[in-house]
């Protein structure tokens, strides 16, 4: 067993990667609508924003505060980055569903 | 923006300054497409999310709090009581004649129903003032998640009576005859729940003042 090694939910696994398409621009609007335009669900701000929180408590991704703009009330935006860490854990939740899909095809699914 | 200042304040209560201003920040943005309905349904989901995290990331710790919570209020709740019941005893004993001083004017208006209601209100001021007090003191113990522990205990609060009505199967009943139930939840159980919004936001403000005082202090 990995033992130590922090797990990734589904979830925080669609965060990171929404992260890693958006590269500088990633904050909370523009990760919102990436995550809504690849996979056909809008997540409520508060699980984003939970998410996001967890994964920066865990090391995974980190944040810096913008310059304040007008069209958001003279409020910053906070930028989110994926940290070495965090591809790490990434990579190897991703390579688990590979082993797991491995031979395996999905009954009905082309190309799985 | 007065109203956006106020979304912010509430988030404020369950995350740092620039973090709650950040959100506040994607949210006006998202208001442009979305509508207020929107917006202030994203804040209040928002606010509830990361109280539940606070809630959810140190549950032993919570419900050692929500404990003690839940002793510092039944302690609150027999002083309380026996103040109070020595209180009534007194105003009882005068009404009734027992106890000679002058029922000038302003006596006269304390008695009958207006003197009910009095200490009706009396008796809501010193909960709320209670429970402030009970949020102040739980908030202290828990630096960061300063809300989470009223919101714990509150749960426990509830669920402990609870427990006991499935527990007794709700049939059981105390020497005097009276169900437990009825005692717990009265004869309208919606009405004993409402009844317990008011309690809970004053546990809530206490701890957001300490919350709002520790904020001034590392800012």
């Amino acid at each position: 067993m990995a033992g130590t090694v922090s797990t990734l939910g589904e979830f925080e696994q669609v965060v990171l990667l929404a992260i890693l398409r958006l590269g500088d621009e990633a904050y909370g609007v523009t990760v919102r609508d990436v995550i809504a335009d690849r996979t056909h669900r809008r997540p409520t701000a508060g699980h984003l924003y939970t998410t996001l929180d967890r994964l920066e408590e865990k090391g995974l991704v980190s944040s810096k505060f913008g310059d304040p703009t007008p069209q958001r009330g003279g409020r910053a935006k906070r930028y989110f980055k994926v940290t070495a860490k965090g591809v790490a854990a990434l990579a190897r939740a991703q390579q688990s569903y590979q082993r797991l899909m491995e031979g395996l095809t999905l009954p009905g699914v082309a190309h799985a | 923006m007065r109203n956006v200042g106020f979304a912010e304040w509430i988030l404020s209560l369950v995350t740092t300054p620039e973090r709650a201003a950040a959100t506040v920040g994607d949210l006006v943005e998202d208001r442009v497409h979305a509508g207020a309905l929107r917006f202030w349904g994203a804040v209040l989901l928002t606010t509830l999310s990361l109280l539940w995290r606070d809630l959810a990331e140190r549950p032993l710790h919570m419900a050692r709090l929500a404990a003690f919570g839940l002793l510092l209020q039944l302690l609150l709740s027999l002083g309380m009581a026996v103040g109070y019941g020595v209180l009534f005893g007194i105003y009882k004993l005068a009404w009734s004649g027992f106890v000679s001083f002058d029922p000038g004017p302003a006596w006269s208006r304390l008695t009958g129903v207006g003197g009910i209601v009095l200490m009706g209100l009396t008796g809501w001021g010193i909960t709320l003032l209670s429970q402030f007090q009970v949020g102040r003191v739980l908030a202290k113990r828990s630096p960061g998640r300063e809300l989470a522990p009223c919101i714990a205990t509150t749960l426990l609060a509830m669920a402990v009576p609870f427990l006991i009505v499935v527990l007794t199967g709700g049939r059981a009943q105390f020497p005097t005859g009276q169900l437990i139930r009825d005692v717990i939840y009265g004869p309208a159980p919606a009405l004993a729940l409402i009844s317990q919004i008011p309690p809970l936001l004053a546990l809530l403000a206490g701890a957001a003042r300490v919350r709002r005082q520790r904020l001034s202090v590392s800012y």
